[in-house]
């Protein structure tokens, strides 16, 4: 690790350098900070001891070189700034909300980072528990929704994990032998992993090659659906269904092009088109990004 | 429920069903009119006002009185609408059938065909343009466009409070209340708004003609001039009021100019109604006063007409003006809101915070963010935007300095240089605020066509002046943006083939938010407040939208507040869900201004709902705490 306090050699001594760190986040203490080399996968030990109140700083003397800094507050926000701390860096560096990471929260339970990625078609995750061998009790992780398409990022110490992953209906996904460290570091939580799938809740159609279609909107019940073959044959039309989130259905179809319209509870459309290839099982995921663009007028507001 | 494809309106025939509503518009304010100018106090005192005008101003009228009833909507508008169009169609019929059975219309000029084509060919091509719906353009879906809709929807204009902009004047906005109350959905009701924007450019240049007794052979210049200048082109083509404060200065100027020039001493008010009405369509149109009122000065030193024309002139200018300032008086406090000289009495809730975001100086473009330019060079692109204009007025006038009424001529010319430097200096740098300082343009080719009319070759020259200038723009040496043949070529062919064909332009901008923005609409409640920290559109919103840096109560969030202090303001403005770029809640580096953004997907007070494309809507829920 590079960044031990230096007592050596006086090169060593001349490439130190002293920086103050200043809580800039109002009303929030900032409970750990960490500071290490960019080329490291190893974060470190916390280099603040006790709590550093809003408004308050630590000196610290720090060898030159690029490294990154990240920081903890007390309500579990964590503060980044990555590989942008060189020789001629600025004395004074000042943690505020410019460096907090949004769109990739950290979770503070160790030296290596884990990025867990959603990679589930409509659903969030809402609850991440990582069990090992290693650890005395489970660490749950439930005060993040991690959106479709983003990643949370957590710290572990080196060992073996399990995960289990619960999202936002309640549905649970697995996976175990995660390494951590690892030199992949992401982890994509995929609808592979659901532990228990619930069976189709119903079978239509009278096609050779079964076709999944799954509400994954996930505040919604789909409450109708179309499925017009583009070569003008008979549809299929499903008028009075309420298909949960979650739950799919079996559409038979002969190999061909398919216009796919759902309604959904709040009656806002969605519209996909797909191809059914001969023998190959296709699945679909109704999310929000197939809703059709309604243009139309409301209703009148306020009626006098 | 109905659904609307993005690109329904890329057909011919698209085109032309909004042409023909635009048009069904044009004929209700010619109907309107022409039965008022049929009064004779009409036809003694404003014999140059083009009958459209007080068409328009019966039309206000009307969707005035339509709210007190709170009947302004999209059904009894309508019905008022094509009463007044039927009543224009057969004034019109009539008129021309008087007009051609004593003249026939006759080509002495078969050369003029060229240039005809050609103003037609730019006349189609821009209303092609217009026909396109301006997806991401800022002003009309934050305000413009968004409060004719909402007065259709509510059968009422009111005071819409979560846009500072409600306090402008609002001519325009009301105007475009015409063609909204025909549309078929927000898609279709854009595309009219942008149309019958367009359609004022060739109004005016059509009545400015009229008045100034050009006859139909100078029309290729006017049009090549007027619609081929891409500046004017590309701020007159969206739903905003730039138009229509185009159409009224030019004709005020045009009114002025012809009794300048043909030492018209008889009594005329009918400038001043137009530029009353300029004035309440943009607040940049009193720059164009200046102008005017050198103008009117000059015809009052030498007509020295009696101060009744000269009080009754300066009632009708200020009549509009000051019924729209007593309105922004009732509701805010002051009466040029948001452009308050009197702070103290603006109402508290109106009052902007003094935040000093990064945001508001990258908005402002002679900061440091954006380079700074030359005295010539800002001087170069400012004229340069005006196309033949400039060519044409300079030409006009130094071709005829030898001819009578050179004082008339040299007034005007002064009056328009005023004009051209006070842009200069206020809306500097000049290619941003150009755009501010287009005003005079059509003007100013008008008046250098009639400049050219005594001379000998004067048809010719100024013909092939605005031809020569429009190709030589047409090229990469253009001062300003410009919109090519090539481009309009695939335009043309991307409505006949109904498959958009245009190199470097995609079919449709972009709005990001759009897809959170229907979201919202089918699956929140109808009586929601959202709040926004950042994206300021809510044209296709069905909630009362605010956004935090631009609505004052909203923006004390960004003052020096503790987190109870923001969840209290939040409470007041009823907030019920806010929505933030994922990841980034406040753009150029503000985030550090608001306490809540440190609660952002930490559960209980900012409830994360759903996240569509780069965009998050929370439920605000104080009461969890």
């Amino acid at each position: 690790m590079i960044f031990l306090l230096l007592s050596g050699s006086a090169a060593d001594v001349t490439d130190i350098h002293n920086l103050t760190l200043v809580n800039n986040v109002k009303e929030v203490e900032i409970i750990s900070l960490y500071i290490w080399g960019s080329d490291q996968s190893d974060k470190g030990n916390s280099w603040i001891t006790a709590a550093l109140q809003s408004d308050s700083s630590v000196s610290l003397s720090l060898p030159s070189g690029k490294c990154n800094i990240l920081a903890f507050d007390e309500l579990g926000n964590s503060y980044g700034i990555a590989g942008n701390y060189q020789k001629n860096a600025p004395d004074t560096i000042e943690i505020d909300l410019e460096h907090i990471t949004f769109g990739r929260p950290n979770v503070d339970n160790g030296h290596y980072l884990l990025n867990l990625a959603n990679s589930l078609n409509g659903f969030a995750l809402d609850t991440l528990i990582l069990s090992s061998a290693r650890l005395y009790e489970n660490i749950v992780i439930d005060d993040f929704r991690v959106f479709p398409g983003s990643s949370i990022t957590i710290w572990l110490d080196k060992g073996i994990y399990s995960l289990s992953a619960i999202d936002q209906i309640g549905r649970t996904y697995s996976a175990d032998s995660i390494t951590v460290p690892d030199d992949r570091r992401v982890v994509s939580i995929v609808s592979g992993m659901i532990i228990d799938p619930a069976p189709p809740v119903g079978i239509t159609g009278d096609g050779s090659v079964p076709f999944f279609i799954e509400n994954c909107l996930p505040s919604a019940s789909i409450t109708g659906l179309s499925i017009l073959p583009r070569n003008g044959a008979d549809g299929i039309y499903l008028d009075s269904i309420s298909l949960q989130p979650g739950a799919h259905i079996v559409v038979n179809l002969n190999p061909g092009s398919y216009s796919i319209l759902a309604a959904d509870e709040f009656n806002a459309e969605y519209f996909v088109s797909i191809e059914q290839q001969d023998a190959e099982m296709l699945r679909l995921a109704i999310v929000n990004d197939y809703l059709q663009h309604d243009f139309s007028f409301p209703p009148r507001r306020r009626e006098q | 429920m109905g659904s609307t494809a993005l690109t329904d309106w890329l057909s011919i025939s698209s085109f032309s069903w909004s042409l023909m509503r635009i048009a069904i518009v044009w004929f209700a304010f010619y109907g309107a009119g022409s039965l008022i100018m049929r009064i004779g106090v009409m036809k003694k005192y404003f014999r140059l006002l083009p009958s459209v005008i007080p068409g328009m101003l019966i039309y206000m009228g009307i969707t005035a009185l339509l709210s007190l009833f709170h009947i302004l909507t999209r059904t009894v508008l309508p019905v008022f609408i094509i009463s007044g169009a039927l009543t224009g169609l057969v004034i019109l019929y009539l008129r021309l059938k008087k007009l051609f059975s004593r003249s026939s219309l006759k080509i002495r000029h078969p050369l003029i065909i060229l240039p005809l084509m050609l103003a037609a060919y730019l006349l189609v091509t821009n209303l092609m343009i217009a026909g396109r719906p301006e997806m991401n353009f800022n002003d009309t879906h934050v305000t413009y466009l968004v409060q004719p809709d909402r007065w259709l929807n509510d059968g009422q204009i009111n005071f819409l409070d979560e846009t500072v902009f409600s306090a402008f004047p609002m001519t325009s906005e009301m105007l475009l209340l015409l063609p909204s109350s025909l549309a078929e959905d927000r898609i279709d009701q854009l595309i009219l708004g942008q149309l019958f924007e367009l359609s004022m450019t060739a109004a005016l240049i059509l009545f400015s003609m009229v008045i100034l007794g050009l006859g139909w052979k100078w029309s290729p210049a006017a049009l090549i001039s007027i619609s081929g200048c891409s500046t004017v082109l590309l701020w007159s083509h969206f739903a905003k009021p730039d138009a229509t404060a185009l159409f009224f200065v030019t004709l005020a100027l045009i009114i002025l100019i012809k009794q300048i020039l043909e030492r018209d001493e008889k009594f005329d008010l009918s400038a001043f109604v137009v530029m009353g009405l300029a004035l309440t369509s943009k607040l940049t149109a009193y720059f164009a006063l200046v102008p005017f009122l050198v103008m009117w000065g000059y015809i009052i030193l030498r007509g020295k007409p009696g101060k009744y024309h000269v009080l009754s002139g300066a009632v009708l200018l200020s009549i509009l003006p000051l019924i729209f300032a007593v309105r922004t008086f009732i509701h805010t406090g002051t009466f040029f809101y948001p452009h308050a000289s009197l702070k103290s009495m603006l109402k508290p809730e109106w009052l902007m915070p003094q935040v000093d975001l990064t945001f508001f100086t990258f908005n402002n473009r002679s900061s440091e963010f954006f380079p700074s330019i030359g005295f010539f060079q800002n001087i170069m692109h400012y004229f340069g935007t005006w196309n033949s204009s400039i060519f044409l007025l300079l030409g006009g006038f130094f071709l005829t300095i030898r001819n009578k009424y050179l004082t008339g001529r040299t007034i005007v010319i002064t009056a328009f240089a005023i004009y051209s430097v006070i842009s200069l200096i206020i809306f500097y740098p000049a290619w941003w605020g150009a755009k501010y300082g287009i005003l005079l343009i059509p003007s100013a080719a008008l008046f250098g066509l009639y400049m050219f009319r005594p001379l000998k070759y004067g048809l010719l020259s100024a013909t092939l002046l605005t031809v020569l200038v429009y190709f030589i723009y047409d090229t990469s040496i253009s001062p300003t943006e410009h919109y090519g043949l090539r481009f309009r070529n695939e335009l043309i062919e991307s409505y006949i083939s109904q498959e958009w064909s245009v190199y470097g332009a995609a079919v449709l901008e972009e709005q990001p938010e759009l897809g959170i923005t229907l979201w919202m609409n089918s699956h929140l409640p109808d009586d929601s407040t959202v709040l926004s920290f950042y994206l300021p559109k809510r044209y296709f919103s069905n909630h009362r939208w605010i956004n935090a840096m631009q609505y004052p109560p909203a923006a004390h969030l960004y003052l020096d507040n503790c987190l109870a202090d923001e969840i209290e303001i939040l409470e007041k403005l009823d907030i019920n869900y806010i929505v933030i770029i994922e990841g980034n809640p406040a753009p150029f580096d503000d985030e550090n201004r608001v306490e809540l953004f440190s609660r952002i997907g930490r559960g209980d007070l900012l409830e994360p709902l759903a996240s569509i494309d780069g965009h998050t809507i929370y439920r605000f829920c104080p009461s969890n705490l």
